[in-house]
């Protein structure tokens, strides 16, 4: 057992360090915390070798260069300003910084934003070609919709026409055949819906019934009709006039207080009354200048057997 | 936080980044996040120190700003530190300066760092090898 460990501790005493591992131990060599066999180890290594030499001279030059930065010192001024307390700003600053948000809503937030961003570029740089794209049925329907408007402000100005209408109607009817109903309710009730659009549309303060007036039983109501046309065109400037010319050579009258091609900011407005035939063939000449959409849509007036009223729209294209 | 404490963490973000302003933001940055235990708080003096590194906001900047009133720096040649710092691994810059220049535990510091105090030692052996090739290189010159 002696005899063993005795032999052991001399293998180790002969034993051959590497430069390699010589190197390694070179830096712990210096701080002292080799056991004394290593460090003979290294002693004799560093005797040997040229490179090792200059390699511990090198550590030497370091730890004194960093022993001469401790001696770094903080002033006072430095030292007050990073004490000083943190102020409501900063604490807020640090509650609700995006680096603490969920990484879902950061990049949610961001998905949204760069998404956002390329719609509007992609918007506002194919604009014309997006326009061009979208079906004419949905202009068409703009255009109805604008047309409505633009008759709201005409019936307002045949407002004389109507309620001369309304007198002429109610003089025309026999008492005995007027049941007295109290209101136009009570017609809605018994007539279809689209002649009650036709009895609704008549704008109120024109049909200033009063209660106990009379009014004429569901059967004689009468069923007016108006046919508006929708255009588009370009160049309307000539066309306009040069298509009311047309319309009043075919025998056109003027419906309401304006004349036939009134100009208005974006088209040209044409309310006539006109012969049924001549109705059919006026479309047609219309269908020579472009597409025409046509609507039959319920009115308040009723118009001779003959004769049909139209209201055609000629946008600027 | 003891004052001696704030200290060495401004010490070691002025020694990291050589400049006044970075080593106050991180401080303070540290101090926000002020930690109870001392083995934790150089975990987040790490974390930071490695962010703001990576970070081009904080990055070493070639003429780094230190005001001599707030700051007194002893009588030696920064530029050989300025260039180590620049070439220097991160994960052996930190044990470096809290090791060897601010005189903190080793162990402590390889805790924070989360490898064990043989690899620390390697680490801080080597980057104080490359440190001292720069020493000696600007010595030569001078």
């Amino acid at each position: 057992m002696h005899n063993s460990e005795g032999s052991f501790s001399e293998i180790a005493r002969n034993r051959q360090y590497s430069k390699f591992i010589c190197q390694e131990m070179l830096f712990d060599f210096l701080l002292g915390r080799l056991d004394p066999m290593r460090k003979e180890a290294v002693a004799a290594a560093l005797e040997k070798h040229d490179d090792l030499r200059k390699q511990k001279h090198s550590l030497e030059v370091a730890i004194k260069y960093c022993s001469d930065l401790s001696q770094t010192k903080l002033g006072e001024a430095f030292m007050q300003k990073a004490l000083a307390p943190l102020t409501i700003f900063d604490i807020l600053k640090q509650k609700f910084s995006p680096k603490r948000w969920p990484i879902p809503l950061r990049w949610g937030i961001e998905a949204l934003v760069v998404s956002s961003l390329v719609a509007t570029i992609t918007l506002v740089l194919f604009w014309s070609n997006i326009q061009s794209m979208i079906p004419v049925k949905n202009e068409t329907v703009l255009i109805q919709q604008k047309i409505k408007k633009e008759e709201f402000n005409v019936e307002l100005t045949d407002k004389k026409e109507i309620a001369d209408f309304n007198e002429k109607m109610s003089a025309e009817i026999v008492p005995e055949q007027l049941v007295e109903v109290p209101a136009v309710a009570a017609v809605a009730k018994v007539t279809p819906v689209a002649e009650v659009a036709a009895v609704a549309e008549v704008p109120t303060p024109k049909v200033e019934v009063p209660k106990v007036k009379p009014v004429p039983p569901p059967d004689i109501i009468p069923k007016g009709y108006v046919y508006k046309l929708v255009m588009s065109l370009a160049n309307l400037d000539l066309l306009g006039p040069e298509i009311a010319e047309k319309i009043i050579a075919m025998g056109a009258i003027k419906a309401g207080e304006v004349e036939i091609g009134w100009r208005k900011l974006n088209g040209n407005y044409y309310h006539f009354v006109i012969e049924k035939e001549k109705g059919l063939e006026l479309l047609e000449v219309l269908k020579t200048y472009g597409d025409v959409q046509t609507v039959k849509d319920p009115h308040g007036r009723v118009m001779p057997e003959n004769q049909d009223r139209y209201i055609l729209w000629i946008e600027d294209k | 936080m003891a004052e001696q404490e704030v200290k060495s963490i401004a010490l070691f973000f002025l020694l990291a980044f050589l400049d006044e302003k970075v080593a106050l933001i991180a401080t303070r940055a540290v101090l926000k996040k002020s930690r109870k235990n001392s083995s934790a708080r150089l975990k987040t003096v790490y974390k930071i120190f490695l962010d703001y590194r990576e970070n081009p906001k904080f990055r070493l900047s070639a003429t780094g700003i230190i005001q001599k009133n707030s700051v007194v720096l002893p009588n030696i040649n920064l530029s050989s530190w300025r260039q180590f710092l620049r070439d220097a691994d991160p994960q052996s810059l930190f044990p470096l300066i809290w090791i060897q220049i601010i005189k903190e535990n080793e162990v402590a510091v390889a805790s924070a760092m989360g490898v064990t105090a043989g690899t620390l030692r390697t680490r801080v052996g080597q980057t104080l090898e490359k440190l001292g090739g720069f020493v000696e290189t600007e010595l030569a010159h001078a």
